[in-house]
């Protein structure tokens, strides 16, 4: 199997790789995944991983080398292919997906550290620190108290290559209007009058 | 794993006084007996686990009729980790008020409630969501009568049940005081939304507005401490200590803050506790920060040597396997993912009226705080007149 060749472009957070014939977006190598993280995937995933397991030695595998991400407000530049890439004849699969809404509880040093519900699916909460930059170009914009949304996707091409996905976005909540604030503030005086015949 | 641990399932008797915390590493939630079967709810937290509410299901557990036995659901304050699922608490108990601090009613915070509402629609993080059920729950409620209202306010030595009938139970508010409502309302001001203003709200820290309860039942008392801080002045313990008497001491704590020093007053130990009294407490374990400290510990094991705490105060090293999946499916991406939470551990204090003797039995995974006692033992006994003794 071809050692892929690492593009340097990033887009929406992904690093995108070209593995001769296949072009896939990773920012991590599937296979590199220890055989526990199956469970959590769909049965066809854990078809797959095993099948990938049998068929590639650790030395077959190689997690990109250029993965450092670009600095804040850096443009995001889609890859250029290589030249010797062919047309792809199938798709690459998504063969599990998890999405997670977070709370940003802190912002220091260029890190976010956010509070993760699982969304759509049932699971534990976590808590992780993420780089800033991820949510470039909002990065200057975030602040504690904003949501945002990761979606993990485990891909795999019809080579067999798989790799996982990740995208970290900041949710765009907008602004305050004047009459949403003045009706606000109207309701909590309704309520606050209601529950003042208490005791 | 979870389903193996040794769960807690009879009821007390008629006669006894219990006192059951539980916490999950981040929250903790209270349940206090005050005999012939009635009950009262501190706050709330989820096992985080099962996403189930540890309090509800012991009641459940031991066959308590919630919607009827429940007098009292008191949300101390309006902190996630007090406040995880207490909504679901208050709509179990049918019967029963509930005691929130005054401030948490006037327009600013119910604006925050609004704000919150309207800022976080369809997304899990809400601050104040609970709140928001809270007074739907009580304004459903409170069709049931002219003027009726199943809401209570606390402050200051607030009595919030009297004592009456046979076997008379006392509940009485501690706090907050007056000069804290002030100061909250002054701190909420600042959050409220601004035309123009970013759609988002932080999350404020109302400790000031805590409420601190003492509980006696035919002669033993029990103080809560909530998240209570020794101040500032003219709040927390500072205030307490100053304003409130009483004629006995309480024989088991729930240590304010988690252990933290924060909450720690010597007044409180020297004024209001037994000499080495039952103290119970949950941990907190949120980012960097870990209650209590190594030199809280220490502390509090100078002070008795009868603390127990509901889990461990550092996140296990070893995580299990399937919260090890469960990690790995948020990406690469994630930096050292943790679970701030986890299964809530339960620790029950009882003791009968007339007797000397409270017992302490432990769920995992609850464990003795101090160094020195059998760690794999779950029960112990400890008398006032006597040396404690474990079993």
């Amino acid at each position: 199997m071809a050692i892929p060749a690492v593009s340097t472009g990033w887009n929406n957070n992904t690093v995108s790789t070209s593995t001769g014939q296949d072009q896939v977006s990773t920012v991590g190598i599937w296979p590199n995944l220890p055989s526990a993280s199956t469970a959590e995937l769909s049965e066809d995933a854990i078809r797959t991983w095993r099948t990938l397991r049998s068929v590639q030695s650790p030395s077959e595998v190689r997690t990109p080398r250029t993965t450092q991400r670009p600095s804040a407000g850096s443009s995001q530049t889609v890859p250029e292919s290589s030249p010797s890439v062919v047309p792809l004849k199938r798709p690459d699969r998504v063969v599990g997906l998890r999405r997670w809404t977070g709370l940003i509880v802190e912002i220091a040093n260029d890190m976010l550290t956010v509070d993760l519900m699982p969304a759509g699916h049932d699971g534990r909460r976590f808590r992780a620190d993420f780089e800033l930059s991820l949510l470039s170009p909002d990065d200057e914009a975030a602040e504690p108290g904003d949501v945002v949304y990761l979606t993990t996707r485990f891909v795999r091409a019809p080579s067999g290559y798989s790799t996982v996905t990740t995208d970290l976005r900041l949710r765009r909540a907008g602004q305050w209007s004047q009459d949403e604030v003045a009706e606000i503030m109207q309701l909590a005086q309704q309520h606050a009058a209601y529950f003042e015949d208490a005791d | 794993m979870r389903h193996t641990l040794r769960m807690l399932t009879d009821a007390p008797a008629a006669d006894e006084i219990e006192i059951s915390i539980f916490g999950p590493g981040k929250g903790e939630a209270v349940l206090v007996h005050l005999g012939e079967g009635r009950w009262i709810a501190v706050d709330s937290c989820k096992d985080q686990v099962d996403n189930s509410i540890p309090a509800l299901s012991y009641l459940d557990r031991i066959s308590v009729d919630v919607s009827k036995n429940v007098l009292l659901v008191v949300g101390t304050h309006a902190h996630d980790d007090h406040i995880a699922g207490i909504s679901r608490v208050f709509e179990r108990s049918e019967s029963a008020d509930f005691v929130c601090a005054h401030a948490l009613v006037q327009p600013q915070f119910l604006a925050l409630v609004e704000a919150d509402a309207r800022a976080y629609a369809g997304v899990p993080v809400r601050s104040y969501a609970e709140y928001h059920e809270i007074f739907k729950i009580v304004r459903t409620r409170s069709n049931s009568g002219p003027g009726f209202r199943p809401l209570r306010f606390a402050s200051e030595t607030t009595v919030l049940i009297p004592p009456s009938g046979p076997m008379p139970a006392k509940v009485i508010a501690l706090s907050p005081s007056d000069e804290a409502y002030y100061r909250s309302l002054l701190a909420f001001n600042k959050l409220l939304p601004v035309a123009g203003g970013g759609r988002r709200l932080a999350r404020i820290d109302p400790n000031e507005l805590a409420i601190g309860l003492w509980v006696e039942v035919g002669g033993k008392t029990i103080l809560l401490g909530a998240d209570v801080l020794t101040g500032p002045d003219g709040c927390g313990w500072t205030a307490v200590v100053k304003n409130f008497t009483y004629d006995t001491k309480a024989q088991v704590v729930k240590l304010p803050h988690h252990g933290s020093v924060t909450g720690n007053h010597d007044g409180m130990w020297t004024n209001l506790l037994e000499r080495s009294p039952i103290a119970l407490m949950a941990p907190f374990r949120s980012g960097n920060i870990a209650l209590p400290s190594r030199d809280d510990r220490k502390r509090i094991c100078s002070l008795t040597n009868a603390a127990y705490i509901t889990a461990a105060v550092q996140r296990p090293g070893a995580v299990d396997a399937e919260a090890n999946r469960a990690a790995r499916s948020l990406g690469p991406l994630a930096q050292k993912p943790r679970e701030a939470w986890g299964p809530a551990g339960h620790i029950r204090a009882r003791s009968r009226i007339g007797e000397a003797t409270w017992t302490v039995e432990l769920s995992s995974p609850a464990r003795p705080l101090c160094g020195g006692r059998r760690k794999n033992a779950q029960r112990f006994e400890h008398s006032f007149a006597g040396k404690p003794k474990s079993s």
